[in-house]
């Protein structure tokens, strides 16, 4: 039996594409790992991932790959400083450079598939994406309907306000 | 550097402008187009609360207020999420379950471990001032600017003196303002002292009819709230405050604040005591520090007498026009600070100046 360390496990896309790839890039996925150590002979049976396509889910594999060797995070990670920064790594910022569709399909995905690191660096990049913006620039940007009456939204207005008036 | 860095966290914005045209939901032929599948896979993310509550976590508290106007989705999203509520100054933070001690012998900075209160006895306690470290609300106040900041140690000893960020309202009409729920601090405090000065005249450069210009009036008062005093605590007793020194200025909110830029004494200042105002660098620096900064010298052991201590006390009072740190209640966490206080109280040292 092969080592840990170059057993691969097949993945099976949304649209039914099969993706060979390392056990240890997939385990990155919480999903994935949880599935090999239930279905126990890894390589053999291929794994459904139900919600992601074949491309999203190359993509995903790419940022596992490169992530293959990450230490696990720690639980007691100190949650204020941590959720503060916005500062995404060089590597992933490039690998966060596609267009709107695919950052919330690989959003989606590594919420799906429980990958919390890929996660974090995709809500930090819409984080960097809408700070900043007015509230009809995100209604905008994101085509959303403005759903308040225009007393309601007076009302958050002034709910807003604390300071003099300039 | 910082430049580089803040140009390339950008690049998403300009690349998701050019492709604006694309998102177009409403085309004109049925056919399942980009525009429609980008928005729903947008959807898909936003309309989950908790993916929305993860990006939005990572925003800067002025925008999580603004985009409460988005649309009703987003407003009771940022009004449920426990996390986002925090981040906004409305409930308090659980995680931190730390107090600092500053040593007044050596003048040191260390945190606290538990037990030690119990440890080194009565004199041991005596001879610090308790402080938690804590997050300025970056909406309502501010501090000096960084070069002009005492040093971590001086912040240790003297409470730091803050300012209002615009000119407070302090008319009836803002009371409902979201503001008013928010703590100044977090972890709050559950004791502020002010220093307000406010003329009758809304505008400086107005004068009265008759030609005679209102002179400026300063007020002090102290605020206090087991909870956490809020934004509207401080504003409500300033109101008292106003009302009381000078009634006749009273329902009308014609009154201003003076609010300065700079580091003017004379103006409004407000001191969070209990609480010691640092950075995240600071707090590594101090709780990372694994020395054990506790030995002190004979003369150092005789300079912790609680007359020292008295003595010292009255002369920050001078010096610093505020008695920085006698306050031991911390807000929210009663079981932590309890240990400490009891100490105090046992001691017989009584420091509320």
């Amino acid at each position: 039996m092969a080592s840990e360390a170059e057993q691969t496990v097949k993945l099976v896309s949304s649209d039914n594409v099969e993706i060979v790839t390392e056990r240890k890039v997939a385990e990155r996925s919480m999903l994935i790992k949880n599935m090999i150590e239930d279905l126990g002979a890894p390589g053999e049976e291929p794994i459904p991932i139900m919600n992601v396509s074949e491309a999203v889910l190359r993509k995903v594999l790419e940022w596992c790959t490169h992530h293959k060797n990450d230490p696990a995070p720690s639980q007691d990670d100190d949650a204020d400083s941590r959720k503060k920064t916005t500062d995404i790594e060089d590597w992933d910022q490039k690998f966060m450079q596609v267009d709107q569709e695919m950052l919330f399909e690989i959003i989606l995905a590594a919420n799906y598939m429980d990958i919390k690191a890929l996660l974090d660096v995709g809500c930090k990049t819409v984080a960097n994406m809408i700070k900043g913006k007015s509230p009809e620039e995100i209604r905008k940007t994101f085509n959303i309907q403005n759903d308040f009456t225009p007393e309601e939204e007076d009302q958050i207005r002034r709910e807003n306000e604390w300071a003099e008036d300039r | 550097m910082v430049g580089a860095k803040r140009s390339a966290s950008s690049a998403p914005d300009r690349r998701m402008n050019s492709k604006k045209p694309r998102v177009n939901v409403f085309s004109s032929h049925g056919m399942l187009t980009r525009g429609i599948t980008t928005a729903m896979t947008r959807n898909a993310v936003l309309n989950t609360s908790e993916l929305l509550v993860g990006i939005l976590q990572y925003l800067h508290i002025s925008d999580l207020v603004a985009f409460r106007r988005v649309n009703k989705y987003f407003k009771a999203t940022i009004d449920s999420s426990p996390q986002l509520q925090i981040n906004m100054f409305l409930r308090s933070t659980t995680s931190c379950k730390r107090f600092w001690l500053y040593n007044h012998a050596t003048a040191s900075v260390y945190p606290y471990v538990r037990g030690d209160a119990q440890r080194y006895g009565d004199k041991w306690v005596v001879g610090h001032s308790v402080m938690r470290p804590s997050t300025l609300n970056p909406l309502l106040f501010k501090t000096d600017e960084e070069e002009r900041r005492p040093p971590l140690k001086c912040r240790a000893r003297n409470c730091e003196s803050i300012r209002f960020t615009q000119r407070p309202d302090v008319s009836r009409s803002k009371q409902d303002s979201i503001f008013h729920r928010m703590f100044i601090c977090q972890p709050p405090v559950a004791f502020v002292e002010f220093q307000i000065t406010y003329n009758p005249n809304k505008s400086s450069r107005r004068r009265a009819i008759d030609g005679w210009r209102y002179p400026d009036l300063p007020i002090r008062g102290k605020v206090r709230n087991k909870k956490g005093v809020t934004f509207g605590d401080l504003m409500k007793k300033i109101r008292e405050e106003i009302k009381e020194r000078t009634p006749e200025y009273l329902p009308s909110s014609g009154f201003r604040i003076h609010v300065s830029d700079k580091r003017q004494s004379r103006l409004s200042q407000v001191w969070m005591l209990g609480a010691i105002l640092v950075s995240e660098e600071e707090k590594k620096v101090v709780e990372g520090d694994v020395e054990d900064p506790r030995r002190v010298s004979p003369l150092a052991e005789k300079m912790r007498k609680p007359e020292f201590l008295r003595d010292e006390a009255e002369d920050i009072k001078k010096s610093h026009g505020c008695w920085s740190r006698g306050d031991y209640e911390f807000a929210g966490d009663p079981e932590m600070s309890e240990e400490i206080r009891v100490k105090y109280e046992d001691g017989g040292v009584q420091m509320d100046i």
